[in-house]
C-alpha cells in the first residue's frame, strides 16, 4: 500500500516516513499543498496524510479539492492536527476526512490509525471492483437479452412469412374442392377444414403484426389526428356488422379530440376494440363509444352489454394468445386483439384498462393517450 | 376562361385493378381527369379500355397539343411526362425520368398553376415509390386537394404514405371513398 | 395457344396450385422452377402474363426481372409479383414500371382468377 504525507515542515515528514517505513508500507512524502496535489495525480496513493497549516494551500483546501477530483476523491485523508486543536479536526472530519493523528505523533497510534484507514481503503476497493464487474454484467446480459428478443422477432417475422407459402394450396384449393363434391358429408369436412386454414391465416397475419409492433425498428409517425372522427368512421365503417348482429352503436364524445399519435396504430386500436365489443355482445344489445378530454389526456371508453369478465378473466386479458373462455373455442379469435391493443397503446404513451361488474353484465375497455397540445388556428 | 375541375391521379403496382374500382359506375363527372399510371407502354390501350367500359366518362390516351376536355379521363402514355399549360394545353415531353418512372406524376402536378379559378384534385393512390408527393405538397401550395389511398386497399402502400408523410393530403380514402367524394363535389 | 400465364416459382406446390386453379378456369398455364427457365421461355417466344415469386434461391424475382429487361425480352408480356413478403423492398422501386401488380401468399383462387382475367386483357394478341 502506498501513503502520502505531507507537511511542510521537512522534519515532521522525516519522522512519518520512518515510522510507516517500518509497517511495509510504501512512504511518498510532499512538502506541500501544491505538490500534494500534483503527487496524488501521479501516484494515486491508497491514504494521504495531510498537515492543515502549511503556507502555499491549507490542508482545508487541498482536501476540498482532492474531493473535487474524480479520480482522487475516494482516497481516504488522515489530518495531521495539533493535540489542542479540537475545532481543526471536527472541520477536518466535516470535509470528508476519515479520521485525524495529533502531532508531535505516538509511534503505535500513527501506525494504528494508518492500518485502520488502509483496512478499510482495501474493502472499499473491493466493493468498487465488485459494482464495476456486476455492472459489466448486468450490461452483457442485457445486452444478451435484447439480442434475444430481436432474434425472437426475426424468428417470428420469418417463420409467419414461411408459413404463408405452404397455407396457399390450402387457401386456394380446398375451397374448389367443396365446391365440386356432391357428398354432404365431405362438404361438411371440407368446410371444417377451410374453417381451419381461414382462422391459420388469420393467425399468421395477427402475429406478424404483433412482431412488427414488438420490433425496436417500427418507427412510429406521429400525427395530428382527431379521435372523435376516426370513431365515427370507423363506426360507420363497421355498420353492416352493427345491423347483422342487431347491436346499436352509441357514440358520445366532445369533438375534436385531438392527440399526436400513429394514425394507423390508432385506427387499429379503434377497429379491434370497437370490433370486439360487438363480438362479445348478444343481438339486441348496446355498444357505446365515449370520450372526452380530461386535462391533458383524451380518455376513450368502449363499453358493451354483451357476455362480461370476471376478475380472472381480466387479470390475463392483455396476455398474448390469452383467450377468455377457452370452452368456446372461437376460430375467429386469435388471443392476439388484445395484447396488440396495449403495444399500440404503449407506443403512444398511454395505458388501457378493461373493467367489468361480472359475467353477464358487460365490459367496458378504456384508455387514455396525451392529448395533443397546440395553440388553435 | 372558365374555371374548371382539374383531377390528377397518380398510380402504380396494383394499378390497372385499384382503378377499375376507382371508376366502377362512376358518372360523367363535372372536369377533367388525367391519370398517371406507372406502366409499359403495352398496357395503356388495354387499360383505357378495361376503364371505359366501367364509367359513363370517356377514358382514352392522351394526345401531344390536346386540350384537357370535360368529362374525359385522359391516360398519359408511357414513356414520355406530361406537363400542362395554363392548365389546359397538354403537352407531352421527353424528359429523363423522375422517380424512376416516366411518366411522373410529380411532373405532371407541378405544372399545374393557380389560375382561372380552377379547383385542383390530387390524388395518390397504390404503388412502390415516392412520385407524387412532392407533386401534391405543390398541389396543396397552389389551394388544391390532396386524396390518398389507405393501407387497407393499397396493394402497395408506398406512394400514398410518402404523400401523407409529406403532410399534405387531406383525406385518406378507399377507391370507392374517392369515387364518392368526387361524385359528391362534382358529380352531374 | 391462347391465354397464356407463366408462373414462376421455386416452390413446387405453389406452381402446381397455379397451374390447378388457373386450368380450371381454362387457361394454359407454362411452368418455370427458377429464373433461368423463365428466362429460357421468354426466349422461345413466351407471351402471356408472368405471375413472378420475389424469393427464389440465385435469382431472385427482383434479378430475374432485371434480366429480362437488360436482354429485352420483356416483348409484350406482363410481369406481376407473387409473394409472402408485404414489404416490397426497394429493389422493386426502380422496376415499377415492368411490375404491374402484386399478388400475396396465400391467396385464394378468386383472388389469382380477378387478376389473371384481368391482366390477361393486357397483353396484345
Amino acid at each position: 500500500m502506498k501513503v502520502l504525507v505531507v507537511d511542510d515542515n521537512p522534519k515532521a515528514l522525516l519522522i512519518a516516513k520512518a515510522r510507516l517505513v517500518k509497517e511495509g508500507i510504501d512512504v511518498i512524502c510532499a512538502g506541500g499543498g501544491k505538490q500534494c496535489l500534483e503527487i496524488a495525480r501521479e501516484e494515486r496513493p491508497d491514504l494521504i496524510l495531510l498537515d492543515i497549516d502549511m503556507p502555499d494551500l491549507s490542508g482545508f483546501e487541498v482536501c476540498n479539492r482532492l474531493k473535487e477530483e474524480e479520480t482522487l476523491c475516494m482516497v481516504p485523508i488522515i489530518f495531521l492536527t495539533a493535540a489542542d486543536d479540537n475545532g481543526n479536526r471536527i472541520r477536518g472530519l466535516d470535509l470528508g476526512a476519515v479520521d485525524y493523528v495529533t502531532k508531535p505523533f505516538d509511534a503505535f497510534e500513527l501506525r494504528a490509525r494508518v492500518r485502520a484507514a488502509l483496512r478499510t481503503k482495501k474493502l472499499q476497493d473491493q466493493l468498487t471492483n465488485f459494482n464495476q464487474k456486476l455492472e459489466k454484467k448486468v450490461e452483457e446480459r442485457t445486452s444478451r437479452v435484447q439480442q434475444l428478443l430481436q432474434q425472437k422477432n426475426a424468428f417470428v417475422n420469418q417463420l409467419s412469412h414461411d408459413l404463408k407459402t405452404p397455407l396457399t394450396p390450402l387457401v386456394a384449393l380446398l375451397p374448389l374442392i367443396a365446391k365440386r363434391t356432391e357428398d354432404s358429408e365431405a362438404k361438411r369436412m371440407l368446410n371444417l377444414a377451410i374453417d381451419s386454414v381461414n382462422y391459420m391465416r388469420n393467425l399468421t397475419e395477427t402475429i406478424l403484426q404483433l412482431a412488427r409492433l414488438n420490433s425496436s425498428h417500427s418507427q412510429l409517425k406521429p400525427e395530428k389526428i382527431d379521435i372523435a372522427f376516426e370513431i365515427q368512421n370507423i363506426i360507420n365503417a363497421l355498420s353492416s356488422l352493427f345491423s347483422e348482429r342487431k347491436i346499436s352503436p352509441v357514440i358520445n364524445t366532445d369533438t375534436p379530440l385531438l392527440v399526436e399519435c400513429d394514425e394507423i396504430l390508432i385506427k387499429e386500436l379503434l377497429h379491434n376494440l370497437i370490433s370486439n365489443a360487438i363480438k362479445y355482445t348478444n343481438s339486441g344489445g348496446v355498444v357505446t363509444v365515449r370520450g372526452f378530454c380530461n386535462n391533458n389526456q383524451i380518455q376513450i371508453s368502449i363499453s358493451d352489454t354483451g357476455i362480461g369478465m370476471t376478475d380472472e378473466q381480466i387479470d390475463h386479458a392483455f396476455e398474448e394468445f390469452y383467450k377468455a373462455d377457452d370452452s368456446r373455442n372461437d376460430r375467429s379469435s386469435t388471443g392476439l386483439g388484445l395484447s396488440i391493443c396495449r403495444k399500440i397503446i404503449e407506443k403512444s404513451e398511454g395505458k388501457i384498462q378493461i373493467e367489468s361488474p361480472g359475467l353477464g353484465k358487460g365490459t367496458t375497455v378504456g384508455f387514455s393517450i396525451p392529448r395533443c397540445i397546440e395553440n388553435e388556428k | 376562361m372558365s374555371n374548371r375541375n382539374i383531377i390528377i391521379i397518380g398510380i402504380s403496382t396494383g394499378g390497372p385493378i385499384t382503378l377499375r374500382r376507382l371508376f366502377q359506375g362512376l358518372p360523367i363527372l363535372n372536369g377533367s381527369i388525367l391519370i398517371v399510371q406507372h406502366m409499359r407502354k403495352v398496357g395503356n390501350l388495354p387499360l383505357a379500355e378495361s376503364l371505359n367500359s366501367l364509367t359513363k366518362m370517356d377514358v382514352r390516351i392522351a394526345n401531344d397539343g390536346e386540350l384537357l376536355k370535360q368529362g374525359v379521363v385522359h391516360i398519359v402514355p408511357s414513356e414520355v411526362h406530361l406537363e400542362l399549360t395554363n392548365n389546359r394545353l397538354m403537352k407531352l415531353v421527353h424528359k429523363p425520368k423522375v422517380c424512376y418512372v416516366r411518366p411522373s406524376v410529380d411532373v405532371t402536378m407541378k405544372s399545374v398553376r393557380k389560375q382561372n379559378g380552377d379547383n385542383i384534385t390530387g390524388m395518390i393512390m397504390t404503388g412502390i415509390g415516392r412520385d407524387g408527393a412532392e407533386g401534391s405538397a405543390h398541389i396543396k401550395s397552389i389551394g388544391g386537394v390532396v386524396f390518398a389511398q389507405d393501407q387497407e386497399s393499397s396493394v402497395i402502400w408506398g406512394m400514398p404514405k410518402a404523400a401523407i408523410d409529406l403532410g399534405c393530403v387531406d383525406h385518406v380514402l378507399s377507391p370507392e371513398g374517392m369515387r364518392q367524394m368526387l361524385i359528391s363535389q362534382m358529380g352531374g | 395457344m391462347n391465354d397464356q400465364v407463366m408462373i414462376v416459382d421455386d416452390d413446387p406446390s405453389i406452381r402446381e396450385t397455379v397451374e390447378i386453379v388457373l386450368s380450371a378456369f381454362g387457361y394454359s398455364v407454362s411452368v418455370a422452377e427458377n429464373g433461368r427457365v423463365c428466362l429460357e421461355k421468354l426466349k422461345d417466344e413466351f407471351k402471356g402474363l408472368i405471375l413472378m415469386d420475389v424469393m427464389m434461391p440465385e435469382m431472385d424475382g427482383w434479378n430475374t426481372i432485371v434480366e429480362i429487361k437488360e436482354r429485352g425480352l420483356h416483348g409484350d408480356n406482363i410481369i406481376c409479383m407473387l409473394t409472402a413478403v408485404n414489404d416490397p423492398g426497394p429493389k422493386m422501386e426502380k422496376l415499377s414500371e415492368y411490375i404491374i401488380d402484386y399478388i400475396r401468399k396465400p391467396f385464394t383462387s378468386e383472388e389469382l382468377i380477378e387478376k389473371v382475367k384481368e391482366y390477361l386483357r393486357y397483353v396484345k394478341k
